[in-house]
C-alpha cells in the first residue's frame, strides 16, 4: 500500500488535470480522480508495464469521465448555445485566424486564455480535442474511446480547432482594447 | 360562528362533473390517435431553392418552432400528412422517398415513434403525447440548413 | 476550398494521412495561399495547446487525498459480516413480511385500476433509444408541450457527399 500511495502522490496532478479538462468542474474531478485511484488499485495486477503508468491511469480516468459525461448527456437538455455549436457546419465557412492569438502571452496568461476558450467548446468537441492534444491519440483510437465513426473525430476535432483559434482571437481582441 | 356548510347539490354536480370528464378521459385513451406529420426544410434564406414549391410554415407551428432552441429564421413545408393510429397497430407514415415515419399507440399517451432515413433505422422515441403537443425530431442538413419531422397530435 | 479539402490539411497536419496522400497535399499547400493560411491557423492553435495542464495541480493535500483513497480501498476490501444462524420462525417472518407486503400493493393496484377504467391512467416513463445516432440530445418545453430531439444524423461525412436538400427530400 505504501508504494501505491507514492505512485498516488507522483501522478495525482496528472489525473486530476485530465479530469478537470474534460469535467470543467472542481468538484466532480476530484471525486473521479478519487475513483479512479481505487479503480487503479483493484485493477493493478491488469497493469502490464509495456505503457507507462501514467498513461495507464490516464486512460482510467479518462472512461470514468466518458461514462459521467454522457450521464450528465441524458439527463438534461442541451443550452441553446450547445445546439449553436452543433448545427450549421458554419467552421466550414470561418475566416482564418491569420494572427497567431497566443503571439507575445505570458503563460500563465495563455494558460486562463485556453482554460476559458475550452469551457465554452460542446463535451464531444472538447473531448476530441483533449484526446488528441493532450493524450496523443490517433483518430481511430479516439473514435473507439467516444463510441463515434473517424468521420465523426475529424468534423469535430476540426470544429474545436477553428472554434478555439476564434476564441482566443476574440479574448486577444477584447483585452487589447 | 357557523360553519358553512358545502350544499348538497352542489357537491352532487361537482361529483357528476368530475365523473363525466374522467370518463371522458378514459375513453379517450382508448380511441384511436390522430396526428399531422409535417416535413419541413429550415434556412436563414427568405425563400426556398430555385424550382422548390415550398409554403412556408403555418403560423401555429412556427410560433411553437421560435420557442426551440433553433437558429434557423425560417421555415418552410415540404409535405404534410394526416394519419390515424389505431390502439396496437403500427402507421406507416411516408414523408418523402427517403423518410418514413412508424406510429405505434401503446396504453394511454403513449406512443412509439420510429424515424427510418433512407432505408436505415435513424431514432425511436417513445413517450406520452397527449392532444395538441409535438414531438419534433431534427438535424442539420446541408449548405447550413435544417431538416425537422414534425408530429402534432390533434386528438 | 472545400470541406474535405479542409480535413485532409488538419490530416496531413496531424499525420493521419498516407505518405503518398501526404506528400501530394503538401504540394497543394506549397502552391495555395488560401490552403496554407488556414494550416498555418491549425499549427497556431495546436502549439497553443501544447503543455496545457502540465501546470495543473489536484486542489487537495496530499495526506487529505490519499487519506480518501486509502478509506475507500479498505472499505471495499473489508468483507462483510457473514450473518449468524437464524431461527426456523425468524426464516419464515423474512419471506412472509416482504411477500405480504407485495401482495398488498398489488391488491390495491387491482383495486384502484378497475376503478379508472379499462386502461387506467398510467405516468409514461420517456425512453429513448437512438439506433443509428448516438448523439442525439432532447430538449423539452413544458409549458408549450414540445418535445425536440436533435440528431446528428446524416454524419457529417455523409452531409458532404449529399446535395442541396438531399438529406430528406
Amino acid at each position: 500500500m505504501a508504494a501505491f500511495e507514492e505512485l498516488v502522490a507522483r501522478h495525482r496532478d496528472r489525473v486530476y488535470a485530465r479530469a478537470y479538462s474534460m469535467m470543467r468542474n472542481e468538484e466532480e474531478a476530484v471525486d473521479l480522480s478519487q475513483e479512479a485511484w481505487v479503480k487503479g488499485w483493484q485493477r493493478l495486477r491488469q497493469f502490464h508495464s509495456q505503457s507507462s503508468f501514467g498513461t495507464w491511469m490516464t486512460r482510467i480516468i479518462i472512461n470514468l469521465c466518458l461514462d459521467q459525461l454522457r450521464k450528465h448527456k441524458r439527463q438534461r437538455a442541451e443550452s441553446i448555445e450547445a445546439m449553436d455549436e452543433e448545427s450549421g457546419g458554419v467552421e466550414r465557412q470561418m475566416p482564418v485566424v491569420s494572427v497567431n492569438p497566443t503571439a507575445g502571452l505570458e503563460r500563465g496568461e495563455l494558460r486562463q486564455r485556453i482554460d476559458q476558450a475550452l469551457g465554452q467548446l460542446s463535451y464531444e468537441h472538447r473531448m476530441s480535442l483533449v484526446l488528441h492534444e493532450f493524450e496523443d491519440m490517433e483518430y481511430k483510437e479516439i473514435a473507439s474511446t467516444m463510441g463515434c465513426s473517424i468521420g465523426t473525430v475529424m468534423s469535430r476535432l476540426f470544429y474545436a480547432r477553428r472554434k478555439l483559434a476564434v476564441l482566443l482571437s476574440d479574448l486577444k481582441n477584447r483585452d487589447s482594447v | 360562528m357557523r360553519a358553512k356548510l358545502i350544499p348538497a347539490t352542489g357537491l352532487l354536480w361537482l361529483t357528476t362533473a368530475l365523473a363525466l370528464l374522467a370518463g371522458g378521459e378514459l375513453r379517450t385513451q382508448g380511441a384511436d390517435m390522430k396526428f399531422q406529420a409535417f416535413l419541413l426544410w429550415g434556412t436563414d434564406a427568405s425563400k426556398p431553392p430555385e424550382g422548390k414549391d415550398y409554403k412556408p410554415v403555418s403560423a401555429d407551428i412556427q410560433k411553437k418552432l421560435k420557442e426551440l432552441p433553433l437558429k434557423w429564421t425560417n421555415w418552410f413545408e415540404v409535405n404534410r400528412k394526416d394519419f390515424a393510429v389505431v390502439q396496437g397497430t403500427v402507421s406507416d407514415v411516408a414523408m418523402s422517398d427517403k423518410c418514413q415515419l412508424k406510429v405505434t399507440k401503446l396504453a394511454g399517451f403513449e406512443v412509439e415513434v420510429l424515424l427510418i432515413g433512407k432505408g436505415k433505422e435513424v431514432v425511436k422515441r417513445k413517450q406520452s403525447l397527449p392532444t395538441g403537443e409535438m414531438l419534433v425530431l431534427g438535424g442539420n442538413a446541408p449548405n447550413a440548413t435544417a431538416w425537422l419531422v414534425v408530429l402534432k397530435r390533434i386528438e | 476550398m472545400d470541406y474535405n479539402a479542409q480535413l485532409k490539411l488538419q490530416a496531413l497536419l496531424d499525420g493521419e494521412l498516407p505518405e503518398d496522400e501526404a506528400s501530394e497535399v503538401a504540394k497543394w499547400v506549397a502552391q495555395d495561399r488560401e490552403a496554407a493560411a488556414l494550416l498555418e491557423e491549425l499549427r497556431n492553435t495546436r502549439g497553443a495547446l501544447a503543455g496545457f495542464g502540465a501546470e495543473v495541480r489536484l486542489p487537495e493535500s496530499r495526506q487529505f487525498f490519499w487519506s480518501k483513497v486509502e478509506r475507500e480501498i479498505q472499505r471495499l476490501e473489508t468483507p462483510a459480516p457473514k450473518p449468524a444462524r437464524e431461527s426456523y420462525l425468524a426464516m419464515v417472518r423474512r419471506f412472509l413480511v416482504p411477500a405480504s407486503a407485495v401482495a398488498a400493493v398489488v391488491i390495491a393496484g387491482l383495486m384502484l385500476n378497475r376503478s379508472a377504467g379499462p386502461s387506467g391512467l398510467t405516468v409514461a416513463a420517456e425512453i429513448e433509444s437512438a439506433l443509428a445516432d448516438s448523439g442525439a440530445f432532447t430538449y423539452r418545453d413544458y409549458s408549450a408541450g414540445t418535445t425536440l430531439v436533435w440528431l446528428s444524423y446524416p454524419a457529417d461525412n455523409e452531409a458532404a457527399e449529399i446535395d442541396e436538400m438531399g438529406t430528406f427530400e
